[in-house]
């Protein structure tokens, strides 16, 4: 995988279908999925910036285990963490193979460390279903809804629930 | 109107500043005894300047008081009045008055509306001074009302008459827009004098032909007002040496004739009877002010090469720079890995190379640097408020203003310089008679210099005060616990205890400093700027502030060291010294925390491992950087190596992810890794200080 591999273009959804159609109808959008172990997650095409290839990050002390350090991105300092650390999984073992999606949450520009980049989806808001209550490990302010892909359940991330407060401070 | 309104205000302001510290320039040269009447002619240039861009934003306080302010310099300039120490005074409170004004104007707020008036009444007896000489009659309060639009009531003014035809044309002179003026805004201002109509004059030349910065046509102005000739002769003033102006007025009814010798008075002195000569007075040059106007549009002319840019946009270039530096190291060293033949063949170009960028970098740095002066002109005034409200003489003298400084740094300099200033008008120098009694001048001096010494800037700040009563600062400090009664400490130990946080000497809590924010804030601050602060005091002679700044923020040198497998960045400023460690010199304490022997002394130890969260398991750290805290003495931090210096381009953590404690920043090493740089007086408080497991190292 090359560094990189995939820059985004905003504002993909224009050409979608549907977009012509009165308010109240089905709207499309663009989500980037990719994969922590056999689970897949789902990003706002728009927010996603750039995706990397895994580079060794620099620790910040006294963080939260899944903040996994910051990078050089271009000349930035980017925060990268670790998506399967931050649902309670064991922190990843982060090699050449595994990929940094940068993407954006407001204006700051963060990294979340993920197995592999797999596909691009259109999705309808109307096949956006909610998280069934009580689900077990899942954090479930930060996941948006459930979509049913050919490939299986993808879930959509709500990246500021996830990482906007660690970003802000939580202070 | 809205944005665009706000970009020329934000301008006017800017202007303004510059302004006033010419202006301040120029009185603090009379002030200093020297007489060349160019200085009076500078200053009421740059009052006028304000007076005219006040004028375009309608601040009325600001327009009044200005006008008074140039009609007493003009009084000066045409030898109507003599130049004395009590004028000069004077004027420099005046140039005071004016800075509060225009901050008022800026931020809004209140002024010490009493104190305006007391100034300005003070003015305006000079101006009746002036104009008795020439007027038979001596109405002090009269030329009041010769101000543009002034607060005070018009009773002055002639009666409103009927609404009358006034028509000024206004034809740009080529240096116009040049000179930073725009007719569109003149003519919007001008609406405020019941503008009616607006023609233009001549005809736009061939596109071929246009050039966007001159001004082909003029305007025919139509006004239906009852306002008083002097109004538009104020408001037209402002443009008369870089536009022809006329104004006819014929309608204008003569007032009666006890208003008269009021409207006389002020006219005879103001400036605009030189300039505003009904007669376009672009060809006849009015005598002697006219002379050095024109000198000042050829100062204009060589002003105009420069250029206004925003900051951010020079950040970005900072940045890029940095990159490239960051990169060219990259290079660097993946060619000394490649074979010697590539190396050799490319080698040349890539230290031609090196060569460029560092220059490129010095240059891009040299766009942002400043002179000191900004800053040290804003200090006169502190010292003259403070002076006034503490009943003491101060003299302030400047030297090296021209330093140049990363603006960066200047922007920051203000505040602890205010301080360090109060501290010195406070707490050193002494009121009048009790320097007399000592046998010395009855007016102090705090000298206030700039230099550069290598990659540093040095900022003194001395005066001849007091000194620092020792006696006292021990009492305080066995009060406050800081120190026992029975330690014996050295001169120079008890000097710095000023520095430690809370501690304030000053018998009552003054307004002006010893709110218990003291010199720890201060030094906190240039401590936060990489830099250091010294002070060196003699009793009865006075005190000695020496900071010791970096040239600009964007760079840093800093020592590597490494902990672990991670490289960490120490201010260099802040580090003493670096000591290999043996097992002899570590003691531990009962509570199992260590420290460390060095000449007859202990350190706390810090392990920056535990204090950073890193494990390396047993093995034992090797070296012990000493670094100063500045508020909490020196300590020694436990590292497994150093690696050396360098000077690295300081990133924000803060901009994507938040503050981190412990960690001021960041950098990017020339392998491209990020590196972070340690806050050494946060880190110091978060603990980490090295304990029990390391003692079985040491047994």
């Amino acid at each position: 995988m090359t560094e990189a591999a995939m820059q985004t273009e905003p504002a993909p959804a224009a050409a979608l279908p549907g977009e012509t159609e009165p308010a109240g109808a089905a709207r499309y959008k663009q989500y980037v999925t990719f994969l922590v172990g056999d689970r897949a997650y789902g990003v706002d095409i728009v927010l996603v910036r750039e995706i990397k290839q895994w580079t060794p990050t620099t620790a910040l002390p006294n963080q939260p285990h899944y903040m996994r350090g910051v990078l050089n991105l271009r000349g930035t300092i980017v925060p990268v963490h670790d998506l399967r650390a931050r649902f309670g999984g064991n922190l990843t073992e982060a090699t050449e193979t595994h990929v940094v999606v940068i993407v954006w949450i407001g204006d700051q520009t963060v990294g979340v460390l993920v197995d592999a980049v797999s596909d691009i989806i259109t999705v309808s808001s109307d096949d956006i279903r909610p998280v069934p209550p009580s689900e077990a490990d899942l954090d479930q302010s930060s996941i948006g809804g459930l979509v049913n892909a050919e490939s299986g359940m993808v879930a959509l991330l709500d990246l500021k629930a996830l990482f906007g407060g660690a970003s802000m401070g939580m202070v | 109107m809205d944005d665009d309104n706000e970009d020329y205000l934000a301008l006017f302001f800017t202007e303004c500043g510059e302004l006033l510290a010419d202006l301040q320039e120029q009185l603090d040269r009379l002030m200093d005894g020297e007489r060349d009447p160019e200085l009076v002619n500078a200053a009421f240039r740059a009052v006028h300047s304000v007076k005219g861009g006040a004028a375009a934003f309608g601040f009325d306080h600001l327009i009044g008081f200005a006008h008074v302010f140039e009609t007493v310099m003009d009084g000066l300039r045409s030898g109507r009045l003599q130049l004395g120490s009590d004028i000069v005074n004077l004027l420099m409170r005046s140039g005071d008055v004016m800075e509060t004004l225009i901050e008022q104007a800026r931020d809004g707020g209140d002024v010490d509306s009493g104190h305006v008036d007391r100034v300005r009444q003070e003015l305006e007896e000079q101006i009746g001074r002036s104009s008795a000489e020439e007027a038979p009659e001596d109405g002090p309060s009269a030329p009041a009302s010769a101000a543009p639009p002034p607060p005070a009531p018009a009773e002055a003014e002639p009666e409103p008459g009927e609404p009358r035809e006034v028509i000024v044309s206004l034809i740009p002179s080529e240096d116009f827009i040049h000179g930073g003026h725009d007719p569109l805004r003149v003519i919007r201002a001008a609406r405020e004098l019941d503008l009616v109509a607006a023609e233009p004059i001549g005809d736009l030349p061939p596109l071929a032909e246009l050039t966007p910065e001159g001004c082909p046509i003029g305007w025919k102005l139509r006004f239906e007002t009852d306002r008083p000739p002097s109004a538009f002769t104020d408001f037209f003033s402002v443009y008369e040496h870089i536009a022809v102006v006329e104004i006819v007025d014929e309608n204008w009814s003569e007032a009666p004739a006890a208003p008269a010798g009021a409207e006389a008075a002020p006219a005879s002195v103001a400036p605009t009877e030189a300039k505003g000569d009904p007669a376009p007075s672009a060809a006849a040059a009015p005598p002697e002010a006219g002379g050095k106007d024109a000198g000042k549009d050829g100062a204009r002319h060589s002003a105009a090469k420069t250029l206004r840019v925003e900051l951010p946009r020079i950040d970005r270039l900072v940045n890029l720079v940095g990159e490239i530096v960051i990169t060219q190291a990259v290079l660097a060293q993946k060619l000394s890995e490649t074979d010697a033949a590539t190396a050799l063949e490319v080698g040349h170009s890539v230290e031609a190379m090196s060569r460029q960028t560092r220059e490129l970098q010095e240059s891009v740095m040299a766009i942002r640097a400043q002179p000191v002066k900004s800053v040290f002109s804003r200090m006169p005034r502190v010292v003259r408020d403070l002076a006034d409200k503490l009943g003491k003489e101060a003299r302030l003298v400047l030297a090296g203003e021209h330093t140049e400084v990363d603006t960066t740094v200047i922007e920051e300099l203000a505040e602890p310089l205010t301080h360090m200033l109060r501290n010195s008008m406070d707490h050193g120098l002494e009121l009048p008679d009790e320097r007399a009694a000592a046998g010395k001048p009855r007016t102090g001096t705090i000298r206030l210099a700039a230099e550069h010494r290598g990659e540093r800037v040095i900022i003194i700040i001395e005066d001849d005060g007091r000194g620092i009563n020792r006696e006292r600062v021990v009492e305080k400090a066995i009060e406050n616990g800081l120190i026992g009664p029975d330690d014996n400490l050295t001169p120079e130990d008890i000097d710095q205890l000023i520095f430690h946080p809370g501690f304030s000497t000053a018998k009552e809590i003054s307004s002006v400093s010893g709110r218990g924010v003291g010199m720890d804030v201060v030094k906190k601050k240039i401590q936060a700027l990489g830099g250091r602060c010294h002070l060196r005091s003699d009793p009865g002679k006075g005190t000695r502030f020496q900071i010791t700044l970096p040239l600009t923020l964007a760079v840093l040198d800093g020592m590597t060291i490494c902990v672990g497998d991670e490289r960490f960045i120490l201010p260099l400023s802040s580090v003493v010294e670096a000591l290999r460690i043996d097992g002899e010199r570590v003691e531990v304490l009962p509570d199992r925390s260590q420290v460390l022997a060095r000449r007859g002394q202990y350190l706390r130890l810090i392990s920056l491992r535990n204090a950073l969260g890193i494990d390396l398991g047993d093995k034992r750290e090797e070296m012990a950087i000493v670094v100063d805290t500045e508020t909490n003495g020196h300590v020694a931090l436990l590292v497994d190596e150093l690696i050396g210096q360098r000077q690295v381009v300081l990133k924000s953590l803060e901009a994507n992810f938040k503050r981190v404690e412990g960690v001021s920043g960041a950098t990017i090493l020339g392998d491209g890794r990020v590196a972070l740089i340690l806050d050494i007086p946060s880190l110091v408080s978060m603990g980490g200080s090295a304990r029990a497991p390391i003692q079985e190292v040491f047994h």
